[in-house]
């Protein structure tokens, strides 16, 4: 009984060892041998720290910046970044078991829908799951559910989500591919359709749409080329503003001259998201292969919804067009969400790249070039408000300076604290 | 309500019958194809080959070769095109059939494949970016 007891509360409660456990279940259900089995479990324990680990210097970082920010301008600034979100959810809030049983459950729900409905997707980009499980539970968390509640609810909204999402975007994405034997796999999905709607009532329509295909755009981003340089190029500047604003006094620490400690913070941002990344990649690279393979013997008719790069090739000028109009609507929402009482959500280059480029081929396939421009900036709006609407019920939960990413995992959050919350206080 | 909400014949492999008339055009073609790669050292030249090679042996329902055909195209220059929009259908495709099979490794090594292609994209977009 001693053992047993042992066992329940040091090990199985935590978050590190559950997750391992998960990635030894499928990797037996997949009758590898023993060594892979081991390797496999040893890799995802392994990512899990890693993830920590990155995370710990995110939430430093973040810590400061929010603190400067709050001194130089006397508002609240969120970075957004779900891998910030992630990363302090799994860690400082303890909440990574949780996350990990519903990133299961919701790849359970998606196997079932598939096989016994007609919507045949399967949701494979595994990392984009990750986030989906991590909101489903800081739903749960925010509705004041207990964990087995949290876990199941968040499995069957994250299993729904995954279906119909991909589901939603197909006939989009058969117009741009020419063909149905793929899917987008991307929980960025309603920010698509809302650029797709804009474009349709602003953008250019029969004779009159021209693609942005037609048009050569300058090469001019040369900073875009690495993730990381990208994220320290919109990083390095704003701490640098907020810590000249903010002064020695608050942007200084011990004898560091208060510039070169903001700079410095900047790059631990990077740094994090950088480790935290490397985490995740080794938490999920046993996992997802073992878990994608047994989906696909269940339903071998399946549709595999994949990652937003898959659309890149068919309007690669419609992703960079996205990516400056989304960029630009986030940057002009920077000043007007607290104009509307809101808090000041600073411009994400990694989901203006992504999200954004992928939006901008929606935009362009609905209205052309006038629609993905109109359409993108319209869209790089509705991106900043959706991690707004968040932010006091994330900071309520003990979350720093950070706020949700993808378009389709904040709906999914905001589904549990402006539906599930108001029937529950009701009932 | 975009007017494009109808679904369009999937643009799939041809699973018809092919005629011996067919089948002789096709591989003639093959081997004027074969020849013209021999006699070019032009990068380009033999990009536009193997794409054309990767066709025909789609039209011979060949999908294996048509891949290794594809696959070294994308091999001599990553860029987005033709090769890209076949091998994913094409990866897809023998994903598919590892799928009714229940072979695990090969659908593993199909999903891998696509995985790559992904990366691919990536890559060719920030490349043609600046």
């Amino acid at each position: 009984m001693v053992v047993i007891n042992f066992i329940i509360h040091n090990i199985l409660t935590q978050s590190a060892v559950i997750i391992a456990l998960i990635a030894l279940l499928g990797l037996v259900l997949q009758k590898k041998s023993f060594g892979t089995v081991l390797t496999g479990t040893f890799k995802t324990l392994l990512g899990f720290e890693v993830l920590s680990a990155g995370s710990a210097v995110i939430v430093a970082s973040l810590t400061y910046f929010g603190k400067i920010f709050q001194h130089a301008f006397h508002l609240n600034g969120v970075v957004p970044s779900i891998e910030a979100i992630n990363g302090q959810a799994m860690n400082t809030l303890g909440l990574g078991n949780e996350i990990a049983f519903t990133f299961l459950g919701i790849f359970i729900v998606n196997i079932i829908i598939a096989r016994f409905s007609p919507w045949k997707y399967i949701f494979l980009t595994g990392q984009a799951l990750l986030w989906m499980s991590t909101m489903t539970v800081i739903g749960g968390k925010i509705c004041g559910f207990n964990t087995m509640v949290t876990v199941v609810l968040g499995s069957i909204v994250g299993g729904i989500f995954a279906v119909a999402m991909p589901a939603l975007a197909q006939p989009f994405v058969r117009k741009i591919t020419g063909n149905d034997a793929i899917a987008l796999g991307h929980f960025c999905t309603i920010g698509y359709l809302f650029e797709a709607g804009a474009a349709w009532i602003f953008g250019e329509r029969g004779e009159n749409k021209h693609s942005v295909e037609d048009i050569k755009l300058p090469k001019a981003l040369e900073f875009m080329q690495d993730t990381y340089l990208s994220v320290a190029v919109v990083m390095v500047p704003l701490y640098l503003v907020t810590g000249a604003f903010a002064g020695p006094k608050w942007a200084g620490v011990g004898t560091t001259n208060y510039m070169v400690e903001a700079f410095l913070q900047a790059i631990q941002f990077v740094v994090g998201v950088y480790v935290l990344l490397a985490g995740v990649r080794l938490l999920l690279g046993e996992i997802v292969p073992a878990f994608r393979g047994i989906a696909m013997k269940i339903v071998p008719n399946a549709k595999p919804a994949l990652d937003c790069p898959v659309l890149f090739p068919y309007s690669p000028n419609a992703v960079i067009l996205g990516f400056v109009t989304t960029t630009i609507g986030t940057v002009i929402g920077m000043f007007l969400m607290p104009a509307i009482g809101l808090a000041v959500i600073l411009p994400g280059m990694l989901t203006n790249f992504f999200a954004g480029g992928t939006a901008g081929i929606f935009g362009n396939v609905v209205g052309g070039r006038r629609g993905a421009i109109i359409g993108g900036i319209l869209h790089g709006l509705f991106i900043t408000l959706l991690p707004a609407l968040l932010v006091v019920a994330l900071q309520s939960l003990g979350f720093v300076n950070a706020s949700a990413t993808d378009s389709d995992t904040i709906v999914a959050a905001l589904m549990y604290a402006f539906v599930f919350a108001p029937i529950l206080k009701a009932i | 309500m975009f007017g494009f909400n109808k679904k369009k014949k999937v643009e799939s492999i041809d699973n018809k019958k092919l005629t011996p008339e067919t089948i002789d055009v096709l591989t003639v073609k093959l081997s004027e194809l074969q020849k013209k790669l021999d006699m070019t050292d032009d990068e380009d030249e033999k990009i536009k080959v193997y794409e054309e090679l990767g066709a025909v042996y789609i039209k011979l329902n060949k999908t294996d070769e048509a891949i290794v055909a594809y696959e070294t195209s994308i091999k001599i220059k990553e860029q987005f095109g033709k090769a890209y929009n076949a091998l994913l259908n094409l990866y897809e495709e023998k994903r598919k059939a590892a799928a009714l099979t229940k072979d695990d490794t090969e659908i593993q090594k199909w999903i891998r494949k696509t995985d790559n292609l992904l990366d691919m994209s990536k890559r060719v977009l920030r490349k043609n970016m600046f």
